[in-house]
């Protein structure tokens, strides 16, 4: 189980560090006796330490549909673990990561706010670069192994940069584009064929403003795609390494394309919508007839949800979307470690993953393989992607791996000089 | 100064000092916590030499900032002006006849809304996918949309709209109130002996008058109205948003060049903000000079002249509050329906399916947040009530001057909220204060505070003292007469205070949120969460619940004097 | 003299300007009128003798009530009852609440003992069974009447009375005058009368001091 490398580092430095950790306990006795020595590999003693504890959740709060999984979670967590998770509902992300970052300024190391935070990308790096972050701990969880990340290396992949352990998943999304059937017969499927689609028909599809996730997710979709067509370069090297000096040469059939095509969106791009739920909605309201989400059930759920009509249907580019997974981490400073452990790994469990995957308004896609399900379970999902507005698995396989965090930074900003100064 | 009025100054000032200087003092780091120089942009190629702090550089930089500024400070004068005339022009008009009573008792519940509730109805309304646009598209036959931008267009009209809804029935009521103490029959009535007609002449004779009783609620509009956070994330243009809007944006990134780049914004706010109030002092001497002109040109000879500026005052006077009312309900009516509709697509003008499952969703959340919201009001209120009355007590009692104090409460509401409160989460990270309810409550007291304070010191003012003399008389200690006396005859005050003072802390967001740090939900937090939800129904369904509780306490503060004073005739 | 108001070498100012002065004694069921015209300082004189002048004013000379010299007294502690234009009863309060309000409170007096001692005190001005009303439910002479009585159930050592029968009509002020004046003697203490109504100082039958 787990990275061999790992698991030798780890107990070698677990000799010496106990009986300094002792030590330290000894000294402050004051501080929670639970803080210092967290054996990761000693699951039974974490699952007995977690007993009674409160986990603070911290995720993204504006999916009414996850509030409520997260919910049954948590009501789970309390009747088998006897753990009370609670759910901080962020408006974003980032959020988490500045109070992170302010708890340790203010030299909080003991009792921070958050126990587990759900994240990825660059609030996943920044993080793990100023080593706020416990662990390495994620592969040491029981349900780690059915994740099977040798091989779905993205497991242990964040944007480009290595979990290390630092991170369990959680949930995987990919990118999806979905449109209105009665109105529009064959969507387009290239980059290049939505230029010469939107030139025909203008005000049909706009796109969330950056830096919302969403937005700057296209930016990139488009990027990747303009850059393959153009340069015959290394894609992969190119964009799972930072942008450098050459990030105006690489970006410029980017801001080409953007410039292109924004009289030809919905208000003439004056004003983009704020998220991917307003996007949408704008879709349902017939203001657009092409839209799109980081969510491969996006469609469906908001059939189930009337959100949607029915006629809808979703896609995958031709030459494949962005996909990624996202994670949940510890932070240093967080007072319930085992009760934020054992979550975590209850998260990774085939019943909650099964739930979640069942569940028609949720927006994610499991991230454990399809074997891991029992028969029954994985006839129902069978069933699920059948379902009208689905896509199909075939069309899913077509991955792109989301680049490096650094270039979400970057997009936005030179997005932002650009256009988010107004006309 | 009694004691007690130099421990409320110091109560109410510390913290804002200490809130201020916090909030704006990383503006001003040359260097980061690590020692290395401070660079935000990261093109170290071409920083000037170093006077300028490097936030302020990166601030001037950053791209659309000069729009954003102008954007707040249009709204900031905008809206005032809107509201104050507005009101004016319907005073004028229906000169506190009927119509005029009848248009104040509306304009009382529409203030308990809160702001965000309001604008998310005008944008329900007048979005193109909206009831307006719906309407249009029935009669006139549409089946897509238009393609038009007006809430969020840059030039911040619907901004400016939405935040005089909900400010012109404030100014209307601040107005009534102080409006007995000008004699406006009498003068009206002099003027149309000399020939004006009766808008003219009220404009004209009653108008300046009363200006100068209302002039501190104004200024407590403009600054709101330029450095209002969660209207302008609702109404206010993206392109780029207003600058208390990115304010907030920075302040919560989690890079540190952000958070210095917040405390530049920060500075910047406070400056368009007073430059707001600046020029609108110089407004108040044109317009003051305006008026000696037209005063001096005597009254109007020939009668055709004055009807026919009457002709058009009147009629707008008469049409453009009541219309204001009228746009807030229609918006309140389309959240009710977007709250229990299901399917509800364009063009239809009601939804196509009816679903309570927004409101199963709503209800199944909304304990925590309900319970916080109540709790937190009444800790602030309670505060507020117990340290008003302690002070206006001492100050009746050593007969000392109150001027000072009364104006000075006016400080929270004239710096903007996200400057201070900023400050003091940072003041209370740096003290391990865990954000508490507690913690948002003490927040929530500065801006509940001054309105209780004015609102009782009202009562106390206008008590009659041969009260206080006749129980002295019947041998009443100082003590007997507070609370046997004092007490009950201004009883009707307190219950007003203190359902206003709910009102306001029931619709507070960014204490809430920045002081919380997200750990303690409101009502509020959670519907403004909610706005890029996208959801109407979502979104209908939390404005209305964030208007609900202002609502049943405005309900009450009508309800409850009645209902105490039931045998007593002459208490009402 | 023991008993009874004393004022010696009272004089009132406002500024610079001499309101009035003024050395009197005040003899227990003897009233004395004090007559002038407006912003004589008749009101003013009233509000020094009971403790409450005004900031505007400065005051000279001393008062004494039964031997006390009053000048460093609290209003409340004086034991002066004053009388208004308006009947100014308590509107939160019933009659009877009103009434109990300057009852002085004995050591080892029952609540039933106070009550029957309002009830008494209602039967006596002719409103008995009037305790639990509404005080916005009587007649203007009723009022009155209450006031009166008010006055009187707070055992005070002396009455200041400023005007009080000019709100009322011609009819009931005949009427209240009387009963006012025979209480006030019937109580045996001395009574300072402040009005502009020369039949007024008649039916007090006292000194009249015109200012």
């Amino acid at each position: 189980m787990g990275n061999s490398f790992t698991r030798t580092f780890f107990e070698k430095t677990r000799l010496i560090a106990r009986p300094a950790i002792a030590w330290l306990l000894v000294s402050f006795s004051t501080s929670a006796l639970c803080q210092s020595s967290v054996d990761v590999d000693n699951w039974p003693q974490i699952s007995a330490e977690a007993r009674g504890q409160r986990v603070y959740f911290h995720a993204w709060g504006g999916d009414t549909a996850l509030n409520a999984h997260l919910s049954w979670v948590a009501a789970e967590t309390m009747s088998r673990f006897g753990i009370e998770l609670i759910h901080v509902k962020l408006a974003d992300t980032s959020s988490a990561v500045t109070r992170l970052i302010a708890e340790h300024d203010a030299g909080n190391t003991e009792r921070g706010s958050a126990d587990l935070i759900w994240l990825n990308g660059e609030n996943f790096s920044a993080l793990k670069r100023a080593n706020l972050l416990f662990g390495p701990w994620a592969e040491a969880q029981p349900n780690f192994e059915l994740v099977d990340a040798d091989r779905f290396p993205e497991m242990r992949q964040d944007f480009g940069v290595r979990t290390d352990g630092y991170e369990s998943p959680w949930t995987r999304s990919q990118l999806i584009f979905y449109y209105d059937s009665e109105r529009l017969i064959e969507p387009p499927r290239t980059a290049q064929s939505l230029r010469t689609w939107l030139r025909k028909n203008p005000g049909e599809f706009t796109y969330p403003r950056p830096p919302a996730f969403l937005g700057t997710t296209l930016l990139k979709q488009l990027l990747i795609e303009l850059t393959a067509e153009e340069t015959s370069a290394d894609i992969e090297t190119l964009f799972s390494n930072p942008p450098n000096e050459s990030f105006d040469a690489v970006s410029a059939p980017l801001w080409a394309f953007l410039d292109e095509i924004h009289p030809y969106l919905l208000r003439e791009a004056r004003h983009f919508p704020q998220s991917g739920a307003q996007l949408r909605s704008a879709l349902n309201d017939r203001e657009i007839s092409l839209a799109f989400a980081f969510s491969p059930n996006e469609v469906v759920s908001s059939i189930s949800r009337g959100e949607l009509a029915p006629s809808t249907r979703s896609y995958v580019f031709e030459s494949g979307t962005l996909s990624n997974v996202s994670f949940v981490a510890i932070p240093n400073n967080a007072p319930s470690k085992q009760g934020a452990m054992a979550v975590a790994n209850f998260l990774l469990s085939p019943e909650v993953q099964f739930k979640a995957a069942t569940n028609a308004k949720l927006a994610s896609e499991p991230v454990l393989s399809f074997e891991n399900f029992t028969p029954d379970q994985q006839a129902v999902l069978l069933e699920n992607a059948r379902a009208p507005g689905a896509v199909s698995p075939t069309e899913l396989a077509r991955k792109i791996q989301e680049p490096h965090p650094s270039w979400t930074n970057e997009l936005e900003r030179e997005w932002l000089r650009r256009y988010g100064g107004g006309r | 100064m009694t004691w007690a009025t130099r421990f409320l100054f110091l109560l109410l000032g510390a913290p804002l000092l200490v809130g201020s200087i916090l909030a704006l003092a990383p503006a001003f780091a040359y260097y980061m916590p690590d020692g290395s120089f401070n660079d935000p942009l990261n093109h170290s190629s071409n920083h000037p030499a170093g006077l300028i702090p490097p936030a302020f550089f990166a601030l001037v930089s950053t791209p659309g900032i000069a729009t954003s500024a102008m954007t707040s400070l249009l709204a900031g004068l905008l809206t005032p002006a809107l509201s104050l005339v507005s009101v004016f022009l319907f005073l004028a008009a229906t000169q506190t006849g009927r119509a005029s009573k009848l248009i104040a008792q509306l304009a009382a519940p529409v203030l308990a809304i809160p702001h965000a509730a309001a604008a998310f109805a005008l944008a329900l309304l007048l979005a193109p996918t909206g009831v307006a646009s719906r309407l249009v598209a029935t009669l006139a036959g549409w089946e897509l949309p238009p393609d038009y931008l007006f809430i969020n267009h840059p030039n911040s009209v619907a901004l400016v709209l939405g935040l005089a809804l909900k400010e012109a029935p404030f100014v209307l009521l601040v107005a009534l109130a102080a409006l007995p103490s000008t004699a406006a029959p009498r003068r009206v009535a002099l003027a149309r002996t000399l020939g004006y007609g009766p808008t003219t002449a009220w404009l004209l004779t009653v108008a300046p008058a009363l200006y100068p009783l209302i002039r501190l609620p104004l200024f407590a509009v403009i600054v709101f109205a330029s450095s209002t956070v969660d209207v302008a994330l609702i109404l206010g243009p993206s392109l780029p948003p207003t600058l208390s809007v990115r304010l907030v944006e920075w302040f919560v990134a989690p890079e540190i060049e952000q958070r210095q780049l917040a405390s530049a914004a920060a500075l910047l706010q406070l400056f368009i903000s007073l430059s707001a109030l600046g020029i609108w002092l110089l407004f108040e001497r044109l317009i003051a000079r305006a008026y000696a002109t037209i005063a001096a040109r005597g009254a109007p000879r020939e009668a055709s002249r004055v009807s026919r500026f009457e002709a058009v005052l009147t009629p707008v006077g008469n049409a453009l509050l009541p219309i204001s009312l009228v746009l807030v309900l229609m918006g309140i009516a389309a959240l009710c329906l977007a709250s229990v509709g299901g399917q509800w697509r364009y063009p239809t003008i009601l939804p196509t399916t009816w679903s309570l499952q927004h409101w199963s969703a709503a209800l199944s959340s909304w304990q925590a947040p309900l319970f916080n919201a109540i709790a937190i009001a009444l800790l602030s209120v309670t505060a507020a009530i117990v340290l008003s009355l302690v002070t206006l007590e001492a100050q009746a009692r050593s007969r000392a001057g109150t001027a000072s104090l009364s104006t000075f409460l006016y400080l929270p509401l004239l710096i903007p909220q996200v400057v201070f409160i900023s400050g003091i989460a940072v003041f209370a990270e740096r003290t391990r204060l865990p954000p508490s309810l507690l913690l948002v409550a003490v927040g929530h007291f500065f801006f509940v505070m001054p309105y209780v304070y004015l609102t009782l010191q009202s009562g106390y003012a206008r008590l009659d003292s041969r009260w206080l003399l006749l129980a002295k008389t019947l041998g009443a200690s100082r003590t007997v007469c507070f609370w046997r006396v004092r007490i009950p005859l201004m009883s009707t005050q307190l219950i007003t205070a203190a359902m206003l003072g709910l009102t306001i802390s029931l619709s507070l967001y960014l204490p809430t949120q920045i002081l919380g740090a997200g750990r303690v939900p409101t009502i509020t937090t959670e519907a403004i969460a909610l706005v890029s939800s996208g959801s109407r129904g979502t979104i209908g369904t939390w404005a209305l619940l964030q208007s609900a509780l202002p609502t049943l306490c405005f309900m009450l503060a009508l309800l409850l004097p009645r209902l105490i004073w039931s045998k007593r005739k002459g208490m009402l | 003299m023991n008993n009874g108001l004393e004022l010696q070498n009272v004089s009132l100012r406002v500024g610079s300007r001499q309101l009035l002065a003024l050395s009197c004694s005040v003899a227990p069921g003897e009233v004395i009128t004090v007559m002038g015209a407006s912003g004589t300082g008749k009101s003013t004189l009233l509000a020094f003798i009971a403790g409450f002048l005004g900031d505007a004013f400065t005051a000279e000379g001393k008062v004494f009530l039964s031997g006390k010299e009053l000048n460093t007294v609290p209003a409340e502690q004086r034991r002066i009852g004053l009388l208004f234009q308006d009947a100014l009863l308590f509107p939160h309060l019933s009659v009877a609440a009103n009434l109990k309000f300057g009852l002085i409170r004995k050591v080892g007096e029952s609540p039933e003992a106070r009550d029957s001692l309002i009830e008494q005190a209602l039967e006596k001005i002719g409103l008995a069974g009037f305790g639990d009303r509404d005080p916005s439910s009587l007649s203007g002479g009723q009022q009155s009447r209450v006031a009166l009585m008010r006055l009187l159930l707070s055992e005070p050592h002396a009455i200041l009375l400023d005007e009080p029968f000019s709100n009322l009509d011609m009819q009931l002020r005949e009427e209240i005058r009387t009963f006012t004046f025979d209480t006030l003697r019937a109580a045996n203490v001395p009574a300072f009368l402040v009005t502009h109504d020369l039949a007024d100082a008649q039916a007090a039958g006292g000194r009249i001091i015109a200012l």
